[in-house]
């Protein structure tokens, strides 16, 4: 076999790389992947189940901002994506499907305080 | 010749004033190097260009682990203790759920089903280990080539845990009870096809490492570990299935449902570095089959794939051991009562090889020292013990578990400081 090896890095010099050009090119994320949290205000019962079984103490349960207290009178999750390690156990404890981990991977933040996401403003 | 003793390990003065007579050099490899890409410190006593003896210092990168354990619910640790290990974090999760469904009592609850789908997790694991490191392997020997090839095929079996479970290296499929996401139909049906195209592509490296005269002559009769040499220094996993230890926990001790598998045990008896590469491509080969082995019993498994597991374990105390890609992987735990574990003990598996590793360097030329480090797939965030930093002298020493042990005991007895 002592051409073998020699063949197969022939063969690689005319196939197509197997890096893509990102960001114009990317790979598609698979559907399970646990990436940022989206959060549902709406359908949060406020029961801190989420809170409580976060091992990195990510989630927090704060109050709404006075403008919103009349809406949203009770406390709702406000995470750090710095301190979490997408587990997903959030997602698995919520009773009505309010935490999700979505696929958005792209989180680097060039701030240390834009990592904290408010009840209020975080994405559906 | 006066017959060597065997001197036990781990002891050498950093200065190097205990080395081995004879040795004329001391080579000093780590914390810091390029070689590895985790610290540890080895310490090789040369005679010319042949080595005398080897040593190790571990310690470098103690993170604390099973103390972060005892302050967080069995739920939560569920997800700390795959972060054991970068690689082998399924096995790390498989053996600790393992130890909590015991003491929980719901061992006979978890559906064939989940016992299936751990079971997928755990090989696809064991392909994706073997595959990088056997690409690491060449890449220390100079065959560059070889590491670009196999991680490139790698991809698949990532590809696959990716679509399975949402992440490539820390799946977290299971849970205490069973396990966290179901492998639909369409998804078996996807992966199937992928997982015969890298057959043949894992096929294709062994051909390499077996008939590539470039490779083969780097690993053949280097570092060669006898039969005898291993059951003195009980090496586990591929390091002790080259040298003609055919033991395997999957077959000696079957967990889930590893006898209900066809599979068989791979072992070699030369016991060189070769043996060690080629007991991994045939392992992987085996996992292959095994992994399409469990996806065809999927499609007619049925059942629920999560048990109920109430936050709160009874007391009790339970030891486990699982099949990890480096070896033999232990979990002991102690519940008492609460949500949270009493003691939590991690035995990773790259603890046990090394002996026998160092054992391996003897009268070797420090040439081939890579590629014997490399054999028994180091990783040190198995390794590393416990480091004692004496706070009113600042002195510091690592020490193993037995002199710990007796040191603990000395002070206790004679109710004496423990330094
Ligand atoms: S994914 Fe895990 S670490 Fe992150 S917020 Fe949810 S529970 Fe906490
Ligand atoms: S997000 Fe879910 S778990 Fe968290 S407080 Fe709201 S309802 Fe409860």
């Amino acid at each position: 076999m002592k051409l073998g090896i020699i063949k197969e890095v022939f063969k690689n010099v005319f196939t197509k790389p197997m890096t893509l050009l990102f960001p114009f090119e990317r790979l598609e994320i698979p559907e399970r992947n646990r990436g940022e949290h989206s959060f549902d205000i709406d359908t949060c019962i406020s029961c801190g189940a989420c809170a409580r079984i976060c091992p990195n103490l990510a989630l927090e349960m704060i109050e709404a901002p006075p403008e919103m207290k009349e809406k949203y009178p009770k406390t709702y999750p406000q995470i750090d994506i710095g301190k979490c390690c997408f587990c997903g156990l959030c997602e698995d404890t919520c009773p009505k499907g309010s935490i999700k981990l979505t696929t958005n991977v792209f989180l680097a933040t060039f701030d240390k305080d834009d990592t904290v996401r408010s009840p209020m403003s975080w994405n559906k | 010749m006066v017959e060597k003793t065997f001197r036990s390990r781990f002891r050498t003065e950093v200065d190097g004033s205990d080395a081995p007579p004879g040795a004329d050099h001391h080579i000093f490899i780590g914390p810091q190097h390029p070689w590895a890409e985790e610290p540890a410190h080895f310490i090789i006593h040369l005679k010319g260009e042949r080595v005398v003896e080897a040593d190790i210092r571990i310690g470098f990168n103690f993170r604390g682990m099973e103390k972060a354990m005892e302050a967080r619910t069995w739920r939560q640790n569920t997800m700390l203790v795959p972060r054991a290990c970068g690689i082998c974090s399924a096995v790390h999760q498989n053996v600790y759920v393992r130890v909590v469904d015991r003491l929980a009592g719901v061992e006979d609850q978890i559906s064939e089903r989940a016992r299936l789908i751990r079971m997928f997790s755990l090989e696809a694991e064991r392909i994706h280990s073997h595959m990088l490191w056997y690409g690491i392997l060449a890449h220390d020997a100079g065959f560059d080539t070889m590491l670009h090839i196999s991680w490139r095929d790698r991809e698949i079996i990532m590809d696959i845990v990716e679509d399975f479970s949402g992440n490539r290296v820390n799946p977290s499929l299971m849970l205490p009870g069973g396990v966290k996401r179901d492998i639909s139909k369409e998804k078996a049906d996807k992966a199937k096809p992928l997982l015969g195209e890298l057959t043949k592509k894992v096929e294709y490296h062994k051909k390499v490492f077996v008939e590539e005269a470039s490779i083969r002559n780097r690993l053949e009769d280097v570092g060669v570990l006898s039969k005898d040499d291993a059951k003195k220094t009980s090496p586990n996993g591929p390091t002790g299935r080259a040298s003609g230890l055919p033991f395997d926990i999957r077959k000696s001790y079957p967990y889930e449902l590893y006898d209900e598998l066809d599979w068989k045990l791979v072992y070699y008896t030369e016991g060189d570095v070769l043996a060690t590469t080629l007991v991994r491509i045939d392992e992987t080969l085996e996992s292959l089959q095994m992994c399409k082995q469990i996806l065809d019993k999927l499609e007619t498994s049925k059942g629920e794939i999560l048990a109920r597991v109430r936050p709160r374990i009874p007391a009790g105390e339970y030891m486990t051991r699982g099949e990890a890609p480096r070896g033999e992987d232990i979990h002991y735990g102690i519940a008492n009562g609460t949500d949270k574990p009493e003691r939590y003990k991690i035995r990773a598996p790259s603890l046990g090889n090394i002996d026998a590793t160092l054992k391996r360097m003897d009268g070797e030329y420090i040439a081939d020292m890579p590629v014997i480090l490399r054999s028994y797939d180091p990783c040190f965030s198995c390794t590393n013990r416990v480091m004692i930093v004496n706070d009113t002298t600042g002195e510091k020493m690592i020490i193993g578990q037995d002199e710990f042990a007796q040191k603990a005991i000395k002070a206790k007895k004679y109710n004496r400081p423990f330094f």
